[in-house]
């Protein structure tokens, strides 16, 4: 490699090490921006920003869905596993909404400690597989539980 | 040290000549494989158990968005040996591979908004991994805006390479951002280490699928290639010589 | 098959019209992707072509 090559090359490193140390500080910076959706466990310990329309994210808990019969006001509870967060939401539902699939509700948190959701998306995981083989693993599943509980 | 053959392998002479006889069997072959796939996926493999028939679009907006990052990857990689070594056959894959890499990065970003509808609930969030993918759109847009707009063909060729090659910061953003933070886009569904998160009934025509988009732009890049190299040496002999009538 | 009659592979349970266009869009970029280098090809065997018969001078 001649002289000015290298020189070249210390160039090209000078601007990519830059800016990775801009990202980097940006990144810090924005923190919690940066993530599209608040956890339930941040949500309940008031690590959120106070009168501002935020996002929350979590796993609709099973049995808690209470659709109402007269309007399109649905509740449900959303949880990290750690804690979980009262949704109360009107409006219609996205079709992959369900329990025990993750959930990401924009809204506010009001001083009951309620998320009142003005917009509620399902979020899914990386899965992908026929109806019949779902079928067959949650059977399986079913029956691995019934031997734990014997 | 001696590097000669790595400026043989940058001749562009060598480079025309040796991938004549390619062009027309790549491109057969990918649209082929282009057609198999899309048919298997469309009419032959089996529905989603979560999300139905909605899901066949993972045939075209995976394949489209591997693309739209390993095309910028190899922007990159030319982008640093042109403004290090400034191998000529490295500034003509710069300027033909931009405009490819961005039209599958709009396709991948246009698909993923299609497929987010029903699934989601939404056409677009601003979460770490939909911002960064369009994020690589504008450093797209930019290369191919800066090259048009510089005045003299040096400063194009030597800007555009720090700003490529600067860019690549974005690309293992795009990659590990669902796992870095909370996204709405789910996390990697294909993985090279450990079992893909797919039936294989609706993994074998995606697979297909990755092979035919990359096939077919191997084939679109050396058509550009190879225009970019008779236009810029249309000076030379070897390049009239192509020309001349018997 | 997966599907029963070309109306229900049409329809892809009510997600037809996201699946379709996809695909159609796709193809409109891939064929974007072929057709724009293939003119530029055909400019450049025209230009070629005039130039190359301008040199050869008839006696």
């Amino acid at each position: 490699m001649t002289a000015l090559h290298r020189q070249r090359l210390y160039i090209v490193l000078f601007f990519i090490l830059g800016i990775c140390i801009a990202i980097t500080l940006a990144i810090v910076a924005l923190k919690d921006n940066v993530n599209h959706y608040f956890t339930p466990t941040q949500i309940t310990n008031n690590q959120i920003p106070l009168n501002k329309k935020i996002r929350g994210g979590g796993i609709v808990v099973p049995g808690s869905i209470q659709r109402s019969t007269n309007s399109l006001n649905t509740k449900f509870i959303i949880s990290d596993g750690v804690n979980s967060v009262q949704v109360n939401y009107e409006g219609i539902l996205p079709d992959l909404f369900t329990e025990n699939s993750a959930s990401v509700v924009v809204g506010y948190v009001n001083t009951q400690g309620v998320f009142i959701a003005k917009e509620v998306l399902a979020k899914h995981d990386s899965y992908y597989m026929p109806k019949e083989v779902k079928q067959a693993m949650d059977k399986a599943k079913e029956n691995i539980n019934k031997q734990i509980n014997r | 040290m001696n590097f000669s053959w790595f400026y043989k392998l940058g001749s562009p002479k060598w480079f025309y000549s040796m991938t004549t006889s390619w062009v027309k069997p790549i491109g057969i072959l990918s649209l082929a494989l282009m057609i198999i796939a899309f048919v298997w996926g469309l009419a032959y493999a089996p529905a989603d158990y979560l999300q139905g028939n909605s899901y066949r679009i993972i045939f075209i907006h995976v394949p489209s968005a591997f693309l739209a990052e390993s095309i910028y990857c190899m922007l990159a990689v030319c982008a640093f040996l042109f403004f290090i070594w400034r191998v000529k056959l490295t500034d003509v894959f710069l300027e033909s591979l931009a405009p490819i890499g961005a039209s599958f990065c709009l396709l991948a970003l246009v698909t993923g908004a299609i497929w987010g509808k029903p699934t989601w609930g939404t056409w677009w969030v601003w979460d770490a991994r939909l911002t960064s993918m369009l994020i690589l759109l504008f450093l797209y847009l930019g290369i191919i805006a800066f090259r048009q707009a510089a005045t003299s063909r040096k400063n194009a060729d030597r800007g555009c390479a720090i700003l490529t090659v600067v860019g690549a910061i974005n690309i293992p953003i795009i990659k590990f951002s669902v796992d870095w933070w909370n996204t709405l886009h789910q996390g990697a569904t294909l993985k090279i280490t450990g079992a893909s998160t797919i039936a294989t009934e609706m993994l074998h025509p995606l697979l297909l699928s990755i092979v035919a988009f990359y096939l077919f732009f191997v084939f679109v890049l050396l058509l550009r290639v190879r225009n970019n190299l008779l236009l810029r040496e249309s000076k030379t002999k070897w390049v009239n010589s192509l020309f001349i009538p018997n | 098959m997966f599907f029963d009659s070309l109306e229900s592979m049409l329809n892809m349970g009510n997600h037809g019209k996201y699946v379709w266009s996809s695909y159609a869009i796709t193809t409109v970029i891939l064929l974007w992707n072929f057709i724009s280098p293939i003119m530029v090809k055909h400019k450049i065997q025209q230009k070629s072509a005039i130039v190359s018969s301008k040199t050869i001078k008839p006696n």
